[in-house]
């Protein structure tokens, strides 16, 4: 094919045939002509036919059987992947977890069971409630370079001594 | 296979096991609202009574407690709150002034009043003369500001505190023990001796000894009993 005949035939490039883009693959003015044309005509001039064996519906079958069979494939394997003893195991494991995090589960996170507000009851005999504890004798004292000892006893002695040495005070005393 | 299977029985009956202890040392909430006393004061008597997974909290407004600890603990406090939210309680104080010593040779006879007390101080003390200088018996409500002279030589003056149910103690806060001394133009003027604030247990006898070092031979000491 000459230029002139490729540029003719550039007037109706859909129809352009195969001998058409063949010169304008060897011929560099006659490509520059068709992209100005229309650009497209230079893709249809770089690859030949591109239309699969079979048809793009037979391709595509294919292309999506492949992708059904990977996806069971993969199903099967996992099934697969650990044995009866193993998943066993891993349901002891996940059992000893669970207790695990109840016996280490902070107490203030626990179930709060609510009482309803009392009302106080003013005449509780005062024998029911036993000193759990005792208090120092002398919560406080004036000088604070007085030595004060506080001699031991039972709890429920009926005797407390207390002796309080501060060179403050007179010896007259 | 039969050895996982026992593991899993084993782990689930301790899993059961530990639901149970769970269920003894349940924790429980109770609000308690005072008529007769403050929260806050309360939340402070009631305090060494809480485990260390209790907490409090005080609605001021409300003046309501709100305890969160164990079910027997919650027992323990609802029977102190019991005691503690009670109209003003009257005491009775016996406040006993005595002169004590140490006397080489035969030392004077104690007063029968003091025989018990100075037989159990000679025990601890190493006092053998035992001199009853004055004493006062009042009755004061919690609150009340107490004033006495004793025996015209001495004052005393404190304000009787609050009961503590949990310790059964009252506290005679701000205790004041002057001594009056005549001055060169010849008036009458206090001096103090002791300020102090005392936790007394009731029925309780309390001796408070004071002297200048632990090798003064002479103390004065302070007997207190507070009785409701």
């Amino acid at each position: 094919m000459r230029c002139d005949e490729f540029r003719a035939a550039c007037r109706q490039p859909d129809e352009l045939g195969s001998e058409a883009l063949a010169h304008m693959r060897a011929c560099a003015a006659c490509l520059n002509h068709a992209i100005s044309v229309d650009p497209e005509l230079m893709f249809r001039g770089l690859g030949g036919d591109i239309e699969p064996d079979g048809g793009v519906d037979a391709f595509v079958e294919g292309v999506m059987h492949e992708i059904r069979f990977r996806k069971a494939e993969r199903i099967v394997d996992a099934r697969h992947r650990f044995a009866p003893a193993q998943r066993w195991a891993i349901a002891a494991a996940a059992a000893v977890a669970v207790v695990s995090g109840a016996m280490f589960w902070p107490r203030s996170n626990r179930g709060i069971v609510p009482v309803n507000p009392v009302a106080i009851v003013a005449s509780a005999p005062a024998s029911l409630v036993v000193p759990v504890s005792s208090r120092p004798v002398v919560e406080s004292y004036g000088s604070s370079s007085a030595t004060i000892v506080e001699v031991p006893s039972e709890e429920t002695s009926d005797l407390k001594v207390v002796m309080i040495f501060d060179e403050s005070l007179p010896a007259d005393l | 296979m039969k050895r996982i299977v026992l593991f899993v029985l084993i782990v689930t009956l301790a899993a059961l096991g530990v639901a149970a202890q769970q269920a003894d040392g349940k924790v429980v909430v109770q609000s308690f609202k005072f008529k007769f006393k403050t929260a806050d004061r309360a939340a402070q008597v009631i305090r060494p009574l809480m485990s260390s997974d209790g907490s409090v909290s005080i609605q001021p407004g409300a003046n309501t407690l709100v305890v969160t600890d164990k079910a027997d603990n919650v027992e323990r406090i609802t029977k102190a709150v019991n005691d503690y939210d009670v109209p003003s309680r009257t005491f009775k104080l016996e406040i006993r002034l005595v002169a004590a010593g140490r006397v080489t040779g035969t030392p004077p006879a104690v007063p029968d009043d003091l025989r018990e007390v100075s037989t159990k101080l000679a025990g601890v003390l190493r006092f053998n003369s035992f001199e009853k200088i004055g004493e006062i018996v009042v009755s004061g409500r919690e609150g009340d500001a107490i004033k006495r002279d004793v025996d015209g030589i001495y004052h005393a003056d404190f304000t009787v505190g609050e009961y503590d149910p949990v310790t059964g103690s009252v506290q005679l806060s701000d205790f004041r023990l002057g001594r009056y001394q005549q001055t060169a133009a010849g008036r009458k003027e206090l001096s103090d001796l002791l300020k102090t604030s005392l936790n007394l247990r009731i029925g309780q006898t309390v001796v408070l000894g004071a002297s200048k070092l632990p090798e003064s031979n002479r103390a004065l000491m302070l007997i207190v009993v507070a009785r409701q």
